[in-house]
This record gives C-alpha cells, sequence and structure tokens, in this order.
C-alpha cells in the first residue's frame, strides 16, 4: 500500500540578487516516486540536488509550486494541521541546531503533546519518561539541557521528539552525517528498532551512499532538482545505470578496494541558472552526445527501475 | 539558569571597571531607597538666612549643610538624595516602557518580514533621522512639559535601538532548525515568537536594556535642564543644573555637584551595560 | 625523516587556576619525505590540536612539552616569532576545513596567490604572475587566466579548495598538513581533491599529513594511517597492514562500526562501541579505551605504551600479539 505518492513536484525560488534581473531556480522538477509502507526510502544526492528542499515541501516548511503529494491517497492539502502533524515528523540534521538551548530536554519532548492539548500533565510526564528510554536515554537526564548532551544523545532527543506525535511517516535528514563515526553505528541502530516498533516508514536523506546502502530498501539518486534513477537497494548499488549514480559510487571511499579508477570524476556541478535544457547531467558526463543538450530527460522503465539517461 | 547567573557574575567580576559600576549602583539603588532616613533635611526645606553655601570643608561652610545650600536655602545634600530617586526611577520607566514596547515590535518585524517589517522599519528611521534629545524636545513641545511626558518622549526615543537588535536577532535565530521543528509540531506563531525565540535573544537585550538606563537619564535630565522635563521644585538634578545656571562663578558647587552626579551614574550603567556585553556574547558562543 | 616528535604533550589551561587539562599525551611519531599519513580520530582525539602545535600556532598559555619535534633535523619547540614566519606557508603548509573562511573574501584570487610568492620567494611581478598560472594548472584549474580576477565567493567549495592548495604549495614547501580537507566538499569533489593531493604527493616528492574523521579516505589515499584516541595514538601501521589485520580494539570498532554497502545485508544492526569518548576532564586511568572495551583486565588500567607487534605496526594495546609466528 502506498503510504505516500508524489506526482510533478515541482519547487521554483524566485532569487533577486543586486543589479540582475529576477532568475528563477528550479529546486524540484517534476519528482515523480511512491513508497510502500514500513519500508524505507532514501534519497541520495550531493549539494543542490534538491533533498532538503523536497523533506521541506513534504513537511509544508516551504510551500510548493505545483504538483501532486498524497499521504494514504489524499492529498496532502486536504489535511488538517493536527492530522498533517501526525502523520509526518521530521528529524534534523544538526543536532547543534535542532534543539531549543533554552529548553530542557523534558521540555523539548513534552511539546508536541503540549501543544496537542489533548493529555493531562501526568500523562505526558510518563509518555515522555517512556520514549526517553526508548531511544536510549538515561530518565535522570530530562531535566538537562542540550548543550550538557553529547552530538548522539542530542539526536536522541531530536529522534524521541519526532516520535511523540505518533507520526507514519518520518523524513530523517542526514540524520547521523554531523556525527562521530562510533555514534552512527548507535544511531542508525537505533532508527532500525524504532522503526520496526513503530511500524514507520522512512525518507532517508543523505549524501553517503554506504550508509543509504546499509539503510535503504528503495533509493532515489537526485541530480540539480530532478530524480535520475531510482531503483531497489541492490539495483542502484549492485548494478547502477546512470552515469551519476556510478560516478557517486566510484567516489564513496570503500575500505578494503581501491576505488575503481575506470570511471572518471570529473567536473563540479555546474551554475544551475546556466542549465535551460537537456540533461542537466551533460557537463560531466562521459557518454555525451548533441541529444542530451537539446532534450530535455525524464525518467523511464529500463530494466525494473527507472533511469533518465537516453544513453543507456 | 543558575550556573548562567553565576557565570556571568564571575564574567563581570573580572572585568574590574564593571564591578565598580555595579558596587556603586547597588549603592546608589540603596540611598534611593533609604533617602528618607539618609537626607538630613527635607528637600523642599528652605533654611532661612543659609543661601548658598559652599559645601562644609570648605571655608565660609556650614558644618550643618554638608555640600552646602542651593539660592533658596535648601540643602544640597539632601535634594541630591532624593534626586538620586527621581533618576532611577525615570531610567527604569524608560527601559520598561522602551524595552517592552521594543522587543515585541521587534519580535513581529523580525519573524513575519514583508510589509509589517518595512512600515515598523521607516517608522523607527523616522525616529532615527534626529538626534534623540531633539526628538524629544519635539515630542515634549506636542504634549507639554512634565516628569510624566518627559519619561514617555525618551521612551520613544530609545525603542528604535531595542527594536533594531530584537529585529536582528530573531531574523536570525527564525531559520534555525529548532524553530522548524516547532512548526513541524504545530506549534502556533505566536508561541514560537516569544516562547522558543525571544529567550534566545536575551544577551543583546540584557546589554541594551542597561545602557538604556544611563541614556534615559540622560535624557530626562536634559528636558529636565531646559524646562521642560521635571519641573521646580522637583529635587531632580537637571532642574538643579538649570536652577544654578546663573550662579556657576558664585557659587560653583549648586553646578558641579548635580552635574558630577549626572555624571557619575550614566558612566556607571555605561561601563556596567559594556562589561555585561563582554561576559554575555562568548558565553553564548561557548554554550555551542 | 622529515618530521620526528617524540613525547609531545600539550596541557591547556581551564577556568580554575593552575588546573590543567591533558589533551595530548605522549605523542610520538614520524613521518618520511614524500609518504602521506593519515591521522584518524574522532572528536577529543587530539588530531587537529596536534596540527596547531606543530605550527606553533596554539595559544600562548597553551603548555607544550616534549622531548623533540625536529623539522628537517631542526626543532620546531620554542621559535622565536621571525622564525616561524620563515616555516609557516614556505616550508611547511595547512589546508583547513573550510576553504571560504580560510581564504580572505576582500581580495582576489591572483592577489592571494602572489602574496605568498612575493613574501617568501620575493619573485618579481613577472615572475609571480607566470609561477601563479603554473600553479593554478597544477592543481587542476581550468583557464586559470580567467580566474585570476575572481573572489572567493564567486567560485565553488571545490574550486576555492584548489585555490588553497595552491597556494600552500606555491613555495615548494616539504610538509603539507591537511586538516579535514574535504569534509565540506561533496562526495565527487572530495575524491578529485584527494586525487590531487595524491598526485601532488608523487610530483613533487611532497610529504602529507592527512588528518581526518574518515577512514576510508585514509584507507584509499594514504600510505601509512595512525589512529588516535582520547588524545593518545593506539595503533599505526602500513595502510594495508591497519586496515586487514587491526589490532587496538578501537581500530578494530571504527572498521567494524562502518556500514559495508554492498557486501551486507541491509537493515541489519551495525557493530558499535559501546560508550563514549570521554571528556577531557574525566580521563580513565591507564588505556583511555578500556572503559569501552570487551577485552579489558586489570592491567588495562595501569600506564601502556605502545608497542611494536608486527613489523613496524604498533599497538597501544596490553593484549595485541604478533599473528606471525
Amino acid at each position: 500500500m502506498n503510504i505516500i505518492k508524489i506526482q510533478n513536484l515541482s519547487k521554483t525560488y524566485l532569487i533577486k540578487k543586486l543589479f540582475q534581473s529576477e532568475k528563477n531556480l528550479h529546486a524540484l522538477k517534476n519528482i515523480n516516486f511512491e513508497i510502500e509502507s514500513g519500508k524505507t526510502f532514501g534519497i541520495v544526492g550531493e549539494s543542490g540536488c534538491g533533498k532538503s528542499t523536497l523533506a521541506k515541501v513534504l513537511t509544508k516548511l516551504e510551500e510548493k509550486t505545483s504538483g501532486e503529494v498524497f499521504f494514504l491517497e489524499k492529498p496532502f492539502e486536504s489535511l488538517s494541521r493536527q492530522a498533517f502533524n501526525e502523520s509526518i515528523q521530521m528529524v534534523f540534521q544538526d543536532p547543534y541546531q535542532s534543539l531549543n538551548p533554552r529548553k530542557t530536554a523534558f521540555q523539548i519532548v513534552a511539546d508536541p503533546l503540549v501543544i496537542q492539548n489533548k493529555l493531562s500533565r501526568e500523562e505526558i510526564h510518563s509518555k515522555v519518561e517512556e520514549m526517553f528510554t526508548k531511544v536510549g536515554l538515561s530518565k535522570d537526564f530530562l531535566s538537562r539541557y542540550p548543550h550538557q548532551f553529547s552530538g548522539g544523545q542530542r539526536q536522541r532527543i531530536g529522534i524521541a521528539r519526532a516520535l511523540m506525535l505518533k507520526p507514519k511517516i518520518l523524513i530523517l535528514d542526514e540524520p547521523v552525517s554531523a556525527l562521530d563515526v562510533s555514534i552512527q553505528a548507535q544511531v542508525l541502530n537505533l532508527l532500525i528498532d524504532i522503526q520496526k516498533e513503530f511500524q514507520l516508514t522512512y525518507i532517508f536523506i543523505s549524501h553517503d551512499l554506504s550508509v543509504m546502502a546499509h539503510m535503504c530498501d528503495t533509493i532515489a539518486v537526485m541530480y540539480l532538482g530532478q530524480i535520475v534513477e531510482l531503483g531497489t537497494r541492490d539495483q542502484i548499488i549492485n548494478d547502477p545505470i546512470h552515469p551519476y549514480t556510478k560516478m557517486l559510487m566510484a567516489s564513496t571511499p570503500d575500505l578494503f578496494k581501491k576505488n575503481q579508477q575506470t570511471i572518471d570524476v570529473l567536473g563540479e556541478i555546474p551554475n544551475p541558472f546556466e542549465i535551460t535544457k537537456g540533461c542537466a547531467f551533460y557537463s560531466r558526463c562521459s557518454l555525451k552526445t548533441s541529444q542530451c543538450a537539446s532534450h530535455d530527460v525524464f525518467l523511464q522503465l529500463k530494466n525494473n527501475r527507472r533511469v533518465a539517461c537516453i544513453m543507456t | 539558569m543558575k550556573e548562567f547567573i553565576s557565570n556571568i557574575i564571575r564574567d563581570l567580576k573580572k572585568n574590574k571597571g564593571a564591578y565598580v559600576s555595579f558596587v556603586f549602583i547597588s549603592f546608589l539603588i540603596l540611598i534611593a531607597i533609604f533617602a528618607p532616613i539618609l537626607a538630613p533635611y527635607s528637600p523642599a526645606e528652605i533654611h532661612e538666612g543659609k543661601l548658598r553655601l559652599p559645601p562644609s570643608f570648605i571655608i565660609d561652610g556650614d558644618k550643618n549643610f554638608i555640600l552646602g545650600t542651593d539660592d533658596l536655602g535648601r540643602d544640597l545634600l539632601s535634594r541630591l538624595i532624593y534626586g538620586s530617586r527621581i533618576s532611577l526611577a525615570v531610567g527604569l520607566c524608560v527601559v520598561l516602557i522602551s524595552t517592552s514596547i521594543g522587543t515585541i515590535l521587534g519580535t513581529i518585524s523580525g519573524y513575519y518580514g514583508g510589509w509589517v517589517d518595512k512600515i515598523l522599519m521607516r517608522m523607527t528611521d523616522l525616529i532615527m533621522a534626529l538626534p534623540s534629545i531633539l526628538f524629544a524636545i519635539v515630542v515634549v513641545a506636542i504634549t507639554g512639559p512634565g516628569i510624566i511626558n518627559a519619561i514617555l518622549a525618551v521612551s520613544l526615543v530609545a525603542i528604535p535601538n531595542i527594536l533594531k537588535i530584537i529585529r536582528a536577532q530573531v531574523m536570525s535565530e527564525k531559520h534555525k532548525q529548532y524553530v522548524m521543528a516547532q512548526k513541524l509540531i504545530g506549534a502556533s506563531d505566536l508561541k514560537i515568537m516569544f516562547k522558543e525565540i525571544l529567550p534566545n535573544c536575551l544577551a543583546p537585550l540584557i546589554v541594551q536594556a542597561t545602557l538604556g538606563f544611563s541614556d534615559g537619564i540622560l535624557n530626562c535630565a536634559a528636558l529636565g535642564f531646559l524646562g521642560l522635563g521635571a519641573q521646580a521644585p522637583m529635587p531632580e538634578w537637571g532642574v538643579m543644573l538649570s536652577d544654578a545656571r546663573s550662579f556657576i562663578e558664585s557659587g560653583p558647587w549648586m553646578v558641579a555637584l548635580p552635574g558630577l552626579c549626572i555624571f557619575l551614574v550614566v558612566i556607571a550603567f555605561n561601563i556596567l551595560g559594556d562589561g555585561l556585553r563582554d561576559a554575555l556574547d562568548p558565553r553564548l558562543k561557548k554554550q555551542h | 625523516m622529515l618530521l620526528e616528535v617524540s613525547n609531545l604533550n600539550i596541557h591547556f589551561p581551564t577556568n580554575q587556576k593552575n588546573t590543567f587539562v591533558h589533551a595530548v599525551r605522549d605523542l610520538s611519531f614520524h613521518l618520511n619525505q614524500g609518504e602521506m599519513l593519515g591521522v584518524v580520530g574522532e572528536s577529543g582525539s587530539g588530531k587537529s590540536i596536534t596540527n596547531l602545535a606543530l605550527l606553533g600556532l596554539l595559544p600562548n598559555d597553551t603548555k607544550i612539552t616534549a622531548d623533540k619535534i625536529l623539522f628537517e633535523e631542526n626543532s620546531l619547540m620554542k621559535l622565536s616569532d621571525r622564525s616561524w614566519q620563515k616555516i609557516r606557508g614556505s616550508k611547511i603548509s595547512m589546508i583547513f576545513q573550510d576553504p571560504m573562511t580560510a581564504l580572505n573574501p576582500f581580495l582576489t584570487i591572483e592577489y592571494q596567490i602572489t602574496e605568498v610568492l612575493r613574501t617568501h620567494l620575493h619573485l618579481s611581478k613577472k615572475d609571480s604572475f607566470d609561477r601563479t598560472i603554473e600553479l593554478l594548472n597544477l592543481v587542476g584549474i581550468s583557464s586559470p587566466k580567467d580566474r585570476l580576477k575572481n573572489y572567493p565567493f564567486e567560485l565553488s567549495g571545490g574550486m576555492a579548495q584548489r585555490v588553497m592548495i595552491a597556494m600552500s604549495i606555491a613555495t615548494n614547501p616539504k610538509l603539507l598538513i591537511a586538516d579535514e580537507p574535504t569534509t565540506a566538499l561533496d562526495v565527487t569533489i572530495q575524491k578529485q581533491i584527494l586525487e590531487l593531493l595524491k598526485s601532488l604527493q608523487q610530483k613533487l616528492n611532497l610529504s602529507i599529513l592527512l588528518v581526518t574523521h574518515d577512514l576510508g579516505l585514509v584507507a584509499q589515499y594514504s600510505d601509512r594511517i595512525q589512529v588516535m584516541y582520547a588524545g593518545e595514538i593506539v595503533e599505526t601501521g602500513h595502510t594495508s597492514d591497519l586496515i586487514t589485520s587491526p589490532l587496538h580494539p578501537y581500530t578494530k570498532g571504527l572498521i567494524e562500526s562502518r556500514p559495508k554497502g554492498k557486501s551486507e545485508k541491509a537493515k541489519t544492526q551495525l557493530y558499535s562501541i559501546p560508550g563514549i569518548v570521554p571528556s577531557f576532564s574525566n580521563r580513565p586511568q591507564g588505556c583511555q579505551f578500556h572503559p569501552r572495551c570487551s577485552n579489558k583486565i586489570n592491567q588495562c588500567e595501569n600506564a601502556i605504551l605502545m608497542k611494536e607487534i608486527n613489523h613496524n605496526h604498533f599497538s597501544r594495546c596490553i593484549l595485541s600479539k604478533s599473528e606471525k609466528v
């Protein structure tokens, strides 16, 4: 059953710089995908690919420009504020910025219930304690302030807060990127456990393919606002098709094998304002032809998955 | 919280100037509170035959009037002591009024942006276009003289500073992830502005409020000097300065002493405010 | 040996009088000419502080003691400011994590590179211009003449880092310290920058100290690896030895807890090292890692020295044993 369905979602920003005319920044271009309930959908890409914008649009922190978003078959505009907050929540990237430095851990985790205003003080208290221990933190720490916790502990607090309203979908925006390596494993394990226990659907955003490979059922690779390849985790990791996906794989440092030298990792993300037509990856692609620059490219079904490339 | 305050006090102690100012201001507050007990005479009491006496440590001085008398025969020391009450009260009123209004407007302006922000910014530009004392004079000229009107006028010219500082802080905080998280759990704009963001803007607010004290006292004293604020026979320091203008050569202490009081209080609040700014800023950085 | 450090200790003052925090203890390591040493550690390991100490960039009230810190056989301890000026930026260079904050936003690229050349090498205007173009080519910046008049904010992160590298090799230094040079960059750019550093190492016989938290990076590019934990070196050896047969439990834990990508089933529990890194004020007795270690024994609470277990492969674990018979 599809818990989320995204159709032709686009987000355009109007950028006005000093002494220049207004320009359109297409942060998201015609995004299409579905997510099955209980699965982890991964979105991987580098800076400028639009993954953070997608997270903000899905959580209504930014308004979409066009397209449809369906939660459980219903357009998400039709949900009341409360119903929306109980459907989707987010764990943020920066453990140092995502918690209010002036509130105690208790207040931070209790806030969602306090705002909802349905439960009594005692009920809220016991639920907060329960969730706190569930994310692996001692109840004694509830009266502490964020600066008294380590990065990994702060992320746990952020996870606890996100779970209080019992959402069905959890967006994880680079949840472990800012943490030390030995702590990353702890938090990833926690996320795996919680998904099973609460039957959550995850949207997992990261730039790190090896973390994605570990956590995700489906992976979407994004580049400059578009999905360039979409497939199961096994397909993407073991048999990437799109040239950009191959480039990402070749750049991810593997511990035991020297990275393949056959893939040329070239160039940089181009200025998004300079691309008007054709494939966004044109400037860095080794397979390019003149057709690639003149025709817009869309996701097409190839080998049981979707790839946005006419050369493969 | 307690740790926060004790850290500030410890940092303040390191700054000798700020510490001395803090002690001085504390004494001043005590003097103001206990004025009836400390002042040897009533400030309005006229002592016949004791006009324009110099301070007692100068020849011709009278031991009964330690700091001398003014041209109506009133004891200067008592007048200065009661004057401290007025100055501190005036400073407090100005700070309370300007800080509360400035904070609310600054928060709304910073959070919403758009046309609300534009209008408020143009209004503050208007007020800041003139030197504050000049603008205060204009306001008092419209409302009429008197100490209440002076307080209101000085509060009005003090609002823009607070507004801009709070607005800048709010603008930088509102993009942070903890604010986004609050939006996502359903917090209303009002709750976010005043319960989430504002508590994180306290540091510059405290500094500006302390400095606002000295500006408030100085501006009200200036209005009093011009006859537009406190009116005689109030023992307000600015009024005392104005009354003594004709006697600069014959009775310099009548001018020097109120002037010295204004000077010391204004400097003390300024140094304390600067010290607080140093104590609070790096603290904020260390907390992250 | 280009760089030789023996028993380096760094103490930081705290808010209380006469109490110091022992941030780095008994650090001993060396670097040969033309070699890349990868220094891996998490936060609190002391790796960045060590870099700053090597270049004399720590605050004046820091206590730095060592048996020796020798660079090209000359001591780097207690040098005067003038002596440091001759070394920093010219014999030993450093590149930092965020190129945008390391470059002066108000000066053009041309100015910033030629300044290095004129200050240290006293080149003429024409010579420094030519050399600047040469350097920009060397670091892989296309159409360098067009780039010269750019300001840092006009460059992407990757380009800015290349400019930083150009500035740091301008004087043909013997040693380049790279402190998390790619942490702020995209992964495809990271690969290009590391490939560039590797090629410079080979072309210029440059020694590089690559400091990072990413074990994968040092495994790919460095010749030797040094693992730091809580202010100490816990293991050091040739890359292939250390990665295939790690000796210290912390190194093993770091390797185990990495998501392995292709080779494993998804969504299984990862191995994770229990506990957290001790804070500066809470350092344990003896082995810094033993409170988190599953193999700990009583002797772990005594001071433990680095021992050579296999050829050129050292470990600070009392239980490390040689695999060779």
